[in-house]
């Protein structure tokens, strides 16, 4: 192999360990700095909560109404609301306002204004162990789920951690 | 590159001289025979032994780190998790480096090293993801993956990541066209036009790049060999699907299932099919108009049915005449271009058509046991009739 075929190998090697420990970096900064929030959650199948190594979670605020147009794949923004400790929105809203708790997402299809639309925000999985995943499925049955978010000032989310509270 | 042996590079040299139609398969087996053929068959099944070995065991390492990480998600932190992935990263290209191109003592050993190297960076990137329940648009892990595995293909010119980056590629288009067809009443059809369309555009643009870039180092890595040999099954598996006339139903309306960038990208590996269907019959390749005008017409009767539509019973006739010419041209393209592999897939092609035709007509109007015992008679027949003639074009091909 000549030197210069080296040299790109080099670069194509360590442009892959960059990618991952780049793509860790950013999701440890999202956690890092971002407003923590607990919304209320529950599994899509609470038969099967999980599939392999992940649960795939629905929210109140999953399915909105709009007051706009929006076809699939927009972006469609929710302001959030505390109450006793858990966050809730109640309609989507086209833009970000700028400040206070929003959630952001994709629209799951099309909508007419004053119907409602699906929205994924980007945190309906969480993943865990197979042992962690056996004891969530079991505090699932029993607890209600709250999911604790990082939220980012652009309205982009990330999972922190599920929490359970008494049952419900 | 590292240090063959003669007869391994006489072997597998003649090989590809042949499979670019430079020398007939007689003039390879002459010059293999002028050099000691025992010795170098004896040598070329040993090579591709300890090539399959050695790629069995990559994978097997890759999936079992994929499964460690896996099992030990809580024992370890995100930090340690991270660091062993990045070593084992680089660690497995080292390896590769040194077995293959530095001391060049165990090239099929380094190459599969390579391997383990493209196989446990795609599973950093879907760990990374899961342990910072990372949901980007999912199926671009599998475009970067794909990328990084035709970048480590080219520089370190190799074979089974070649055909790896090809597969990941296609699992990539496969997600990405699954995603955008998801939830519509014809994902299922979309999918499988798309596969005649991508298999197609892979079997053209495959034998085109090989008959014209001889000299180019693309060739020597293995891609357009690689692209040809599985883009014909994709192709096939596609056609196939709308033999049955329930199947061709759904093509009925398919139109409407896809707009936006996603039709864009479904014309644009059409395109790519039509362009390798010209290319074909503009080339030299002895059943090359054949092979050309065969695609075209896959594509365009897939075209005319997605954006058209009508009844399903006539496009399914229709389908059977395509497919059986598919079947059959990939006997006649490899018999005259001495391709074997060619062959024994038209073959294969042929018996598949051929039991799915008696379960489609006659399954239903017989008793289940005589159903099963003339499908049992049928199977036999074909495998009677298909050794025997596939084993008389072998020879005759020979010499």
């Amino acid at each position: 192999m000549s030197r210069r075929r080296r040299i790109v190998l080099l670069v194509a090697v360590l442009a892959q360990l960059a990618i991952p420990l780049g793509l860790a970096g950013i999701a440890a900064a999202d956690l890092a700095f971002g407003q923590e929030v607990r919304v209320r959650a529950q599994p899509v199948d609470p038969l099967d909560v999980f599939r392999g190594n992940y649960v795939v979670l629905r929210y109140e605020f999953s399915r909105v109404p709009v007051g706009f147009e929006v076809g699939r794949g927009e972006r469609v923004c929710v302001r959030l609301h505390e109450n006793d400790g858990v966050w809730d929105g109640s309609f989507g809203i086209p833009e970000h306002p700028g400040g206070g708790a929003v959630l952001c997402g994709r629209a799951r299809g099309d909508a007419g204004a004053g119907s409602e639309v699906g929205v994924e925000y980007g945190i309906e999985t969480y993943y865990a162990s197979a042992d962690r995943a056996r004891e969530i499925e079991d505090s699932i049955r029993t607890r209600d789920v709250l999911v604790v978010v990082d939220l980012d000032s652009d309205g982009s989310a990330r999972i922190e951690r599920l929490e359970f509270e008494g049952s419900g | 590159m590292a240090e063959r042996s003669f007869g391994e590079q006489l072997t597998s040299e003649s090989a590809r001289w042949v499979e670019e139609g430079l020398i007939t398969a007689e003039q390879g087996a002459a010059l293999r025979g002028r050099y000691g053929a025992p010795a170098v068959a004896r040598s070329e099944a040993r090579s591709r032994a300890a090539s399959a070995l050695a790629v069995i065991g990559a994978i097997a390492i890759g999936f079992g780190v994929i499964g460690f990480f896996a099992a030990n998600w809580d024992g370890m932190s995100k930090a340690l998790r991270l660091a062993l992935l990045t070593v084992s990263v680089a660690g497995a290209y080292a390896g590769g480096l040194q077995l293959r191109e530095r001391t060049g003592r165990l090239p099929r050993v380094g190459e599969a090293l390579y391997l383990l190297g493209v196989i446990l960076f795609g599973a950093s990137l879907f760990l990374v993801g899961q342990m910072f329940n990372v949901e980007a648009h999912d199926p671009l892990a599998l475009l970067l993956w794909a990328v990084a595995a035709v970048a480590v293909a080219v520089i370190v010119r190799s074979r089974p990541i070649a055909w790896a980056a090809l597969l990941i590629f296609t699992g990539w288009v496969g997600f990405e066209a699954g995603t955008a067809l998801d939830d519509t009443a014809h994902d299922g059809s979309g999918l499988a036009v798309l596969a005649v369309f991508y298999g197609g555009a892979l079997y053209g643009l495959g034998t085109v790049a090989l008959e014209r870039l001889r000299q180019d180092s693309l060739a020597e890595t293995g891609f357009p060999s690689a692209a040809r040999r599985l883009g014909l099954p994709i192709a096939a598996a596609g056609l196939f699907l709308f033999t049955f006339s329930e199947a061709a139903d759904e093509l009925d309306g398919a139109a409407a299932a896809i707009g936006g960038l996603t039709e864009i990208g479904f014309l644009l590996v059409a395109a790519l099919a039509l362009t390798g269907a010209a290319g074909l019959a503009l080339g030299a390749r002895p059943a090359g108009r054949y092979e050309g005008a065969t695609l075209a017409l896959a594509v365009a009767v897939s075209l005319v049915a997605v954006y058209a539509g009508g009844n399903g019973d006539v496009y399914a006739l229709v389908f059977n005449l395509v497919f059986a010419a598919v079947a059959l041209g990939a006997i006649y393209a490899g018999y005259v271009g001495d391709e074997p592999w060619l062959v024994n897939a038209g073959v294969a092609l042929v018996a598949i058509d051929l039991i799915a035709r008696y379960f489609d007509v006659f399954w239903s109007a017989l008793p289940r046991s005589v159903g099963m015992i003339g499908a049992g008679v049928l199977v036999l027949a074909i495998a009677y009739l298909l050794e025997r003639q596939r084993k008389q074009l072998l020879a005759r091909m020979d010499g």
